[in-house]
C-alpha cells in the first residue's frame, strides 16, 4: 500500500510521461482506485489554489489536466469493473456562444474517472439542442458551464427551456465555469453549482442521490 | 507613478488597461492625466481590483472624475470604488468591444460569429496575439511542444482571427502579425473596421446609458451593475 504521494506529486507537476505507469504501480500493490481517485483530486485541489493565486496559469492547469485523463484511462477497467461501477448519467456542454471547454473538458475527465457516463456536447450549444440531448439520453444530471460573463444567463435560458419541454422535473442541473457563483446558478435555476472538478464530483454524487 | 491632480480643479484622471493606451491617447487632450496598468492583470481577475483600487486610492481629493478603461474583465473590476468623487466605467463585459466603437457594434459581431479571436494593435504590441503567448509566455516555461498544444486546445473552437483597426499602430505590421497567426494556426483573417468613438466619450462623456455606468461617490462597482443591462 503506498499514499500515492509520487502520483500526486506528478499531477501538481503536471508531468504526465510516467503517469499511467505510476498508476499501474498503485493498482498492482493493491491501492483501492477510490484511494487513487481521491488522492489524484488532491492533486487538481492544488492545482486549482495556485491557479486562483496566479502561481500557475492555463498551460500548467491543461497539463495537470491531462495527467488525471491519463491516470483515469489506466483506472477505467478497474472503476468499471469494480464495486462502484456506473455512478449516473450526466450530459454536459457549454452554453450558446461560447467557445470555451477547457474547464468543462476537466469536468468531464473527472466525472468519467469516477464512474459517471458523460454525453459531452461540446460548446456553444444552444437551448434547443441541451433540450433535445436531455429527451434522448434522459440523464440523471445536465452540467452547464459558462466561461464569460456575457454568456453566463443562457444558463438561465437552458433551464426555462427545459421547463417549457416538461423535461426540468426529469433532471438535476448543476451549473459552473469561471464567473458562475453558488449564488448566481442557483437564481437562475440550477439545482447546485460546482467550483471545480472535484466539487462537481461530490456534487453529482449527492445529485444522484436525490434523484 | 501615482494618479494626481496637477491639472486641476474641475479635472478627470483616467486609469486604464495597457492595451488601450494607443487609443486612449489619440484621444486624449494634453491636461488629462492618463495612468496605465499592465496588462496581464486580466490573468489574474481576482487580484485586479486591489491593484486598481490601489490608483483610485492616490488620486487627489480636488478630482471631479475617475475614469476607469476595462470592461467587466472576468469580474476583475467588481468592488472599486472612488470615496470623493464618482468613477465613469464603461458598461461593456469585454474591453474588445470599446475597439469597435460601441457595444452594440460589438454585439451584432459576436452574435454573427462568436468563434472569432481579436487582435487591436495594444495586443499585438504587447505580444498578446496567440503566437506572441506561445512564445513569449507559454513556450520558456513548458517548451514549445505544449505551447502549441495549450494554444489549440485554447483556440479549438475558433474559426477567425479578426483584426481591429482603430487607426492606431502601423496598420501593414498589423496585418502582417494577424495573417501569420491565422496561417500558422490555421484560422481564417478578417479585419474590421474599429472606431475611436468609446474611448473618446470615455474621457469627454456624453455617457450614454449604453456604453457606461456611472458610479456615485462610495458605491462599488457590482457585477449586478453589468448584468442588470444586459436584461
Amino acid at each position: 500500500m503506498s499514499d500515492c504521494s509520487n502520483l500526486v506529486e506528478k499531477v501538481i507537476e503536471g508531468d504526465w510521461k510516467e503517469i499511467g505507469k505510476l498508476t499501474q504501480d498503485e493498482i498492482d500493490c493493491g491501492t483501492k482506485p477510490e484511494e487513487i481517485i481521491s488522492q489524484l483530486q488532491h492533486g487538481m485541489e492544488v492545482v486549482g489554489e495556485k491557479y486562483s493565486t496566479g502561481e500557475y496559469f492555463l498551460p500548467d492547469m491543461m497539463k495537470s489536466a491531462r495527467c488525471m485523463s491519463l491516470a483515469f484511462e489506466v483506472l477505467k477497467p478497474v472503476v468499471e469493473g469494480g464495486s462502484f461501477g456506473k455512478l449516473g448519467k450526466v450530459v454536459i456542454g457549454t452554453v450558446k456562444s461560447d467557445m470555451h471547454d477547457i474547464g468543462k473538458n476537466i469536468v468531464t475527465g473527472f466525472l468519467k474517472g469516477v464512474g459517471f457516463e458523460v454525453i459531452d456536447l461540446g460548446a456553444d450549444v444552444s437551448e434547443d439542442r441541451f433540450a433535445e440531448e436531455v429527451m434522448r439520453h434522459q440523464p440523471d444530471i445536465l452540467g452547464l458551464s459558462s466561461l464569460l460573463t456575457t454568456t453566463m444567463h443562457q444558463i438561465g435560458v437552458v433551464i426555462k427551456k427545459l421547463e417549457e419541454t416538461g423535461l426540468r422535473s426529469r433532471v438535476k442541473v448543476i451549473a459552473g465555469g469561471a464567473p458562475v457563483t453558488q449564488k448566481f446558478a442557483l437564481s437562475m435555476g440550477a439545482d447546485a453549482y460546482a467550483e471545480d472538478g472535484g466539487e462537481a464530483v461530490k456534487i453529482c454524487k449527492q445529485l444522484v442521490k436525490q434523484s | 507613478m501615482a494618479p494626481d491632480n496637477s491639472s486641476g480643479a474641475g479635472s478627470t484622471v483616467v486609469i486604464a488597461c495597457e492595451v488601450m493606451k494607443a487609443e486612449l491617447e489619440m484621444v486624449s487632450r494634453c491636461e488629462t492625466k492618463l495612468h496605465f496598468l499592465d496588462q496581464g492583470l486580466h490573468r489574474t481577475p481576482k487580484k485586479m481590483a486591489a491593484l486598481i483600487q490601489e490608483k483610485i486610492d492616490l488620486v487627489d481629493e480636488s478630482v471631479n472624475r475617475v475614469i476607469i478603461g476595462y470592461g467587466l474583465c472576468s469580474g476583475g473590476i467588481t468592488g472599486i470604488r472612488a470615496v470623493s468623487c464618482g468613477l465613469v466605467v464603461p458598461s461593456c463585459h469585454d474591453c474588445i468591444a470599446m475597439f469597435f466603437g460601441s457595444q452594440h457594434a460589438y454585439g451584432q459581431a459576436f452574435a454573427s460569429r462568436p468563434g472569432t479571436y481579436y487582435l487591436t494593435s495594444g495586443w499585438v504590441k504587447a505580444k498578446k496575439d496567440p503566437l506572441g503567448i506561445i512564445y513569449d509566455d507559454y513556450a520558456p516555461r513548458h517548451g514549445i511542444e505544449t505551447a502549441f498544444w495549450v494554444m489549440e486546445e485554447e483556440l479549438k473552437h475558433y474559426t477567425h482571427i479578426a483584426l481591429v483597426d482603430t487607426g492606431a499602430g502601423d496598420l501593414e505590421f498589423l496585418r502582417m502579425k494577424t495573417r501569420e497567426n491565422c496561417q500558422v494556426l490555421k484560422k481564417e483573417y478578417l479585419e474590421i473596421k474599429g472606431s475611436l468613438d468609446y474611448f473618446r466619450k470615455l474621457i469627454y462623456g456624453p455617457y450614454d446609458k449604453s456604453d457606461f455606468l456611472e458610479i456615485a461617490p462610495g458605491e462599488e462597482v457590482t457585477e449586478r451593475m453589468f448584468l442588470e443591462l444586459d436584461t
